[in-house]
């Protein structure tokens, strides 16, 4: 995935998080639907560079928080 | 004594991580570090597996290293203003600006005094080291 794409999904993590959405199922069934081409070990590997989001981060930490 | 000092300043220097390096290490040890509070506190595999209500903690470990629910909410708190300062030092890099790392390090410290109130097992142990990692200098 390029850098705007994990952008993307980022964004749509942190729009999910934020509402008390369980994500990570979804987040990973979306990236295999966009991207069906992926190995396993690349869609595992797109997940960890969403993981790497301070967006996606700080908002989990915040909805931990009760802040969000 | 002005030996030492010249010693001290070369091993210092040597050892120097450029503020890439240390924003990079930063960002992973603070992330890997929320994975680990999630395992022990849900027994989640990383924080994006936590329950949908991320507010208390359900494991039995929580309960056996005095991880309560208030800690987890201020952890999460302190870690979050960490995560958004290190965005800001990450920003003033891309900019070619000097980074301010006073504030992340207060931070840092904080969740650090946290990590502090639990029971010391290893893998709270792992989480104090790696947050110390997040300490950018």
């Amino acid at each position: 995935m390029t850098p705007q794409e994990v952008q993307a999904w980022a964004d749509v993590a942190v729009r999910l998080a934020g509402v008390g959405i369980q994500v990570a199922n979804l987040i990973h069934g979306w990236i295999v639907q966009a991207h069906p081409t992926l190995t396993p070990e690349e869609t595992h590997a797109a997940y960890q560079a969403l993981m790497a989001n301070d967006d996606v981060r700080e908002a989990l930490a915040k909805q931990a928080a009760g802040l969000a | 004594m002005k030996k030492y000092l010249v010693l001290f300043a070369i091993v210092a220097f040597g050892c120097a991580k450029t503020p890439l390096q240390v924003a990079t290490a930063a960002h992973d040890s603070l992330g890997l570090a929320q994975d680990i509070e999630a395992q022990l506190c849900w027994d989640a595999p990383d924080a994006l597996h936590g329950p949908a209500v991320k507010t208390s903690c359900t494991s039995s470990t929580a309960k056996d290293i005095g991880l309560t629910d208030a800690r987890h909410r201020l952890f999460n708190e302190k870690l979050a203003s960490a995560i958004n300062l290190h965005k800001q030092v990450t920003a003033q890099l891309d900019a070619g600006k000097t980074p301010d790392y006073l504030a992340l390090n207060a931070a840092i410290v904080d969740v650090l005094s946290l990590i502090g109130q639990l029971q010391q097992t290893p893998k709270v142990q792992q989480m104090k080291t790696l947050v110390q990692q997040g300490g950018a200098k």
